[in-house]
């Protein structure tokens, strides 16, 4: 059992998306009704509202964080084909408490349709930030000075030639910069519905590498497991089913010598799910790639693992329905009763040990007795 | 039972009816767990939880057309059923007629049959009637059901001659709208304007009247899309129609030309605005097993001067596996509430579920919105998610995992619950203790000085430069009261370091040492190991000593094996043999296994326990390798466990490999499959310096590893970590930041190089006494006086106050005070400063700059240590 609290959004309308930064102790959100919120996570353990401002003349589509390093910045997107960039800035501080004001720094107006997603760059590129629009761009910005982040410069952009509709980021610091770019173009006959593209430090240009054309229902989202220290990378993508697909780079040698010669990925599907029995809309990671949750139209968010022999297997499932919050109303006189949003375990099964050890108890050992094991 | 239709009640949230052309049936939902229990007549499921009851009235009636719900709640449940002569019934399920409008009439002046009912909803006793095309009537008619039938005319007369007896009928309509001929396909009111409607005419307009100048449309266009018209409950300005496989969506203001036009593969049948979620369209087609649910976020607009395109996006909600959809109606009340029926009557009851956006924190927090409200869902220790690493991982640095450098193995306490990882930590600590020991430079090694070795290493396999080793034939202790043959042994200088990294003191020369391991092992309660070990040593007594007197649950168990191997003959095809071969079935220690095939193999053919699946241990096994194979064989063998060790990412194999390429490919391994980057960054930095500390992959690990800390804002674990890790090399991180004086711009250092320089008598005493640290109030290079502090506006440099008591009292305020109470600080923005502690203590309380006249708000600048402070 999980323990689920509700939070008083004060949306007025559909929440778009939600967004931890990079400590997990703030929150930012935005809706329909054009607004971004920012959350706090107090001393007591309650999320407050520190911030709630109206911006976009239209949907506001995603919110993401910079990593702190780059100060409090907010990027978000909409539907009015802007993205723009927030900083935080701080006003008195009342008796609540600090109230914060949060400026747009800047607005990236190039794009020519509704602008549906937004995402930093993995922090050891800089500064740098990638937006997609239904009309298939997909434009990174960097902002050279990170003084002064309302000077965005427009570096990249890449024809991707379908609608797009979501982008993820590689994290590894270790492999050329990498984003895999998702669509959701409903016509079938159109090829693979998720790209992936990759930097070329000699050539300056960003290069599809991959199509993944095992794809080709509307992607809705897409998401890179962190890295962390893997040699191979794990791609989540939402579609008619949840796929996740590893890539792992082959011959980065070839890429030496000035010459632009594509990197090579071994492309493998690691798993495919159709347990939501209904289009899935979005996926996250985990901090260390190792859980995969995704939410579908079944209205439930469900979450994987994989087992020690690289199988996928749902762990979860989180009911977020309309129906279970309004039981959980009826309930809240006794919260301990029915815990909200209760979730069911599936498959609690051991995963496979490595070994079994002969020395279940060998911290137990005293130090004296230890050392005079080694003799020399 | 097809063209069966399903209609919400908009009254009550629970009570809904069906239709088919000749029975209206009324049920009531109800949870299964409020289901009766007498058998109940007609009952259905429309849900998991949910069950419609039937109830015992219902309306039947031939000819029926259409039906619509009268919107108010009295007359409870009064429907006004169209009939396909045109006569209107206002009726309601109970039949009793407490209210003079149940069983009212409406009669049509000419005979045809009723297309549709609509009820005005806000001035609810209008009602809407579509008709078939007369050529000398109207098509729509708008009663009002309180009219009265002594109010009409002599028209009574003339028309009603069919229907004579019904004496209630009503036959003048409120209003009559459309001309002679003209026909009417779909009428749907406003409610902002409850006087107005719109309606789809003649096969190709679209018209928009008022009431209170029903002569000509207000707003008319031209399109085919004329049926099913339908108004956006959550946004008047819109309309959908559609007409054979084309829904278009209009705006009213701008209604030259559809907004939004979706082709749907099929003939549409039926469309319906959502009245509780905005932008939601359901279109259901023909012979469909689905229904197709339109989000419409935005239609086109301008906005300013930009024109703005469409945002939608598509839904199938499929309602029961090969049961085609006969008809759907929204809840009038609940969010996003779907009722359906399906051409066999069979009943289901959704909810449109709303995308879940959601996130992971890094403290796998989990936020999820659902629609406007949001939740946030903790995996924390208690409740988490089983056996993820990324909780593991933040348990065991709590725990102190890592971060005992002295040490090694205690930091196996923090991974108490992971035997798994027990192994390479043992092997560590082990390759520490001989690298101590090498250092003392008592001992040989070919440039391996100063590694931490692995058994390959160990044994020159790695350069392909193995020590000669000298065979000997060992004979068995002597005290067992059988005479048994020799057995060959290898030995060498290098092999019984190797055995000394596996844990097997190994210097057959001290057979004290092995007692003393025996001891521990019987001391941990591990019987069936240290008799194996003895035996292997060819200590046979010892061995069955050490079974037989063993204490725990399996001593049975153990001494039985002991009297089996006190009865070992070395002839074969004896008795002894065979009964050891059906003990054997029965053993599941892998020890005691490998003790009866060692003592029933062919000598020097050991493959038997060295290629055991069943639990030995690796160091185990590659001890007992160095042992008894020769140099050939130890090398084919262990380069064979090396290739196994990688593939299977077995960290024990560290203790084959070291941190050599092999090594790092195999930590590799382990962290593709594990995701355990905390212990492979660990095992890189606590084997330093290894040659692979400048490996990509290394440095990936270990950068990876210091940035999960960081997120988790176990930033004092992280600088332990990098003081392990930075420990061996000559690193240094340069001053960073340096005090000049406002007058001579030289740096005020206070630190101890200068200070001894400046008194080199002092330097021996200087250290912790802070009494002898030098006072520094003014700067040393041009004698003038530091800034003030701010609060206690005493010079810089002066103890702030608590230092002010005298040394006697150190013990009380020690408590209160930190080190850094006395330093210089100051806000990096409005350059104001003082005394770290009175700072502190100012901004508890405020978040403006002391400084008179500086408006700087010098607390609020620094978010990380909101945070820090926070946590």
């Amino acid at each position: 059992m999980f323990v689920t609290k509700q939070i008083e959004s004060e949306h007025k309308d559909l929440i778009h998306d939600v967004s931890f930064d990079f400590y997990g102790k703030r929150m930012a959100s935005c809706s329909s009704d054009q607004s971004v919120k920012v959350w706090d996570l107090g001393e007591d353990g309650e999320w407050k509202c520190t911030a709630t401002w109206k911006t976009h003349s239209g949907s506001v589509f995603r919110v993401t964080w910079a990593h702190p390093e780059f100060g409090q910045v907010l990027a978000t997107c909409s539907f009015d084909r802007q993205a723009a960039v927030w900083e935080e800035s701080f006003g008195d501080v009342g008796r609540e408490g600090v109230k914060s004001n949060w400026i747009k720094k800047s607005i990236l107006v190039d794009s020519r349709t509704a602008v549906t997603d937004v995402k930093f760059a993995p922090k050891h590129l800089g500064l740098q930030l990638a937006i997609c629009c239904s009309d298939g761009m997909v434009r990174i910005y960097e902002c050279p000075d990170v003084m002064n982040i309302s000077q965005w410069s427009l570096q990249h952009d890449i024809q991707t030639k379908f609608k797009c509709s979501c982008l993820s980021w590689n994290s590894s610091r270790m492999h050329p910069p990498m984003i895999a770019v998702g669509s959701d173009d409903n016509n079938p006959s159109g090829g693979g519905k998720c790209q992936v593209f990759e930097y070329n430090d000699s050539t300056r240009k960003w290069t599809k590498v991959e199509t993944i054309v095992a794809v080709t229902d509307p992607v809705h989202d897409v998401a890179f497991a962190p890295n962390l220290g893997r040699s191979y990378h794990l791609l989540a993508i939402a579609s008619k089913e949840l796929k996740i697909i590893s890539l792992t780079p082959l011959g980065r040698d070839s890429v030496i010598g000035n010459q632009s010669v594509v990197s090579r990925f071994e492309m493998k599907q690691v798993a495919s799910f159709t347990d939501h029995e209904s289009p899935v809309w979005r996926v996250s990671w985990n901090v260390t790639g190792t859980v995969l949750s995704s939410s579908g139209d079944d209205g439930c968010v469900r979450l994987w693992k994989a087992n020690y022999l690289g199988r996928w297997k749902g762990i979860s499932i989180l009911k977020g329905d309309a129906s279970q919050t309004r039981q959980d109303r009826n309930f809240s006189a006794n919260p301990s009763q029915n815990p909200a949003g209760a979730v069911s375990q599936q498959s609690n099964e051991e995963l496979v040990r490595m070994n079994i050890k002969r020395n279940s108890g060998w911290p137990s050992f005293n130090t004296k007795k230890d050392q005079g094991k080694t003799y020399y | 039972m097809s063209n069966l239709k399903v209609h919400w009640s908009p009254i009550h949230d629970d009570v809904f009816c069906t239709c088919s052309p000749n029975k209206i049936l009324l049920y009531k939902v109800v949870h299964s767990t409020e289901k009766p229990t007498q058998k109940v007549p007609s009952m259905r499921q429309m849900s998991d939880t949910l069950w419609a009851v039937e109830q015992p009235k219902s309306i039947e009636m031939g000819m029926l057309k259409t039906v619509a719900w009268y919107p108010k709640p009295e007359p409870d449940n009064m429907l006004a059923i169209g009939l396909a002569n045109g006569r209107v019934i206002l009726n309601n399920f109970s039949g009793n007629s407490e209210s003079d409008l149940i069983k009212k009439e409406f009669v049509p002046k000419h005979t045809r049959s009723c297309i549709y009912l609509n009820w005005n909803p806000v001035d609810s006793h209008l009602l809407a009637e579509g008709l078939e095309k007369y050529r000398n009537d109207s098509c729509i008619n708008i009663w009002n059901i309180h009219h009265k039938p002594g109010n009409e005319l002599g028209d009574r007369q003339r028309y009603s001659s069919s229907h004579s007896e019904s004496s209630g009928a009503i036959h003048t309509p409120y209003v009559e709208i459309g001309g002679p001929s003209e026909t009417t396909a779909s009428f749907c009111w406003f409610k902002k304007e409850p006087r107005t409607f719109v309606t789809g005419m003649n096969t190709r307009y679209l018209r928009i009247y008022d009431l209170r100048d029903c002569t000509r449309p207000q707003n008319q266009t031209q399109t085919k899309m004329i049926r099913g018209a339908s108004v956006d409950r959550q946004n008047e300005h819109r309309i959908a129609t559609f007409n054979e496989n084309h829904v278009s969506v209009w705006d009213v203001r701008n209604f030259d030309k559809p907004m939004l036009t979706f082709q749907e593969p099929k003939a549409v049948s039926m469309i319906r605005w959502c009245p509780t979620r905005k932008g939601y369209l359901g279109i259901l087609s023909q012979d469909s097993l689905t229904v197709k649910i339109y989000d419409i976020l935005h239609l086109p607009q301008t906005v300013g001067s930009e024109e703005l395109d469409q945002y939608y996006s598509e839904r199938t909600i499929k309602v029961l596996n090969s049961q085609i959809v006969s008809s759907f109606s929204w809840h009038p009340k609940q969010d996003s509430r779907l009722l359906t029926v399906t051409q066999q009557g069979l009943l289901r009851d959704l909810i449109v579920q709303e995308h879940i956006p959601f996130n992971w924190s890094v403290d796998s927090t989990l936020v999820t919105a659902h629609g406007k409200s949001m939740s946030i869902t903790s995996f924390n220790k208690d409740n988490s998610i089983p056996q993820d690493i990324a909780v593991k991982m933040k348990e065991r640095i709590l725990q102190g995992y890592g971060l005992k450098s002295d040490i090694i193995w205690e930091n196996v306490y923090a991974i108490k619950e992971e035997p798994e990882l027990y192994g390479v930590w043992r092997w560590l600590s082990y390759a520490r203790e001989m690298l101590e020991y090498n250092k003392q430079g008592q001992t040989f090694q070919r440039g391996m000085m100063g590694k931490h070795l692995g058994v390959k290493s160990i044994l020159g396999l790695d350069v392909d430069d193995m020590a000669t080793s000298h065979m000997t034939n060992m004979y068995w202790s002597s005290d067992f009261y059988r005479k048994l043959a020799c057995v060959k042994q290898y030995h060498s200088a290098e092999r019984s370091k190797a055995l000394q990294l596996c844990g097997w003191g190994g210097d057959h020369h001290k057979p004290e040492l092995l007692d003393t391991i025996l001891h521990e092992l019987q001391m941990d309660g591990k019987y069936a190991i240290a008799a194996a070990m003895a035996l292997f040593n060819l200590q046979i007594s010892k061995a069955i000593e050490i079974l037989s007197t063993s204490k725990g649950q399996e001593n049975t168990d153990l001494s039985t094996v002991a009297m089996a191997i006190a009865g070992y003959t070395e002839e074969k095809n004896t008795l002894w043999r065979k009964t050891c071969m059906s003990l054997l079935q029965k053993l599941e220690d892998p020890y005691l296994r490998a003790m009866f095939a060692f003592l029933t193999c062919d000598r020097e053919n050991y493959e038997e326990i060295l290629t055991e699946q069943g639990g030995m241990q690796l160091s185990d096994k590659v001890a007992f390798a160095c042992i008894y194979l020769d140099n050939d064989k130890l090398k084919e063998y262990i380069n064979r466990l090396t290739r196994k060790v990688i593939e299977a990412g077995n960290l024990d194999g560290l203790l084959i490999t070291g941190l050599t390429p092999d090594g790092v490919s195999l930590i590799s391994r382990f962290v593709d499959m594990t995701g355990d980057i905390q212990t492979a960054a660990l095992l890189c930095v606590f084997s330093l310096p290894n040659e692979m500390s400048k490996d990509e992959r290394v440095l990936n690990w270990i950068e990876s590893y210091r940035e999960l800390l960081d997120r988790w804002r176990l930033w004092h674990h992280r600088s332990k970590f990098d003081i392990i890790w930075r420990a061996g090399d000559n690193f240094r991180v340069i001053s960073q930041a340096f005090v000049s004086c406002n007058f001579c711009g030289k740096s005020i250092a206070c630190n101890m190089p200068v200070a001894s320089r400046a008194r080199p008598h002092n330097s021996y005493s200087a250290g912790t006494l802070t009494s002898t640290k030098p006072k520094i109030s003014c700067c040393p290079g041009c004698r003038k006086p530091l800034p003030r502090c701010s609060l206690c506006l005493t010079h810089l440099g002066t103890p702030s106050g608590s230092a002010l008591y005298t040394q006697k009292d150190k013990t009380t305020y020690s408590a209160k005070m930190t080190a850094i109470d006395d330093w210089f600080t100051w806000c990096q923005s409005c350059r104001h400063g003082g005394h770290a502690s009175h700072l502190l203590e100012w901004f508890a309380e405020h978040s403006e700059c002391p400084v008179t006249g500086c408006n700087c708000k010098c607390s609020t600048l620094d978010h990380t240590a909101r945070l820090a402070a926070e946590s």
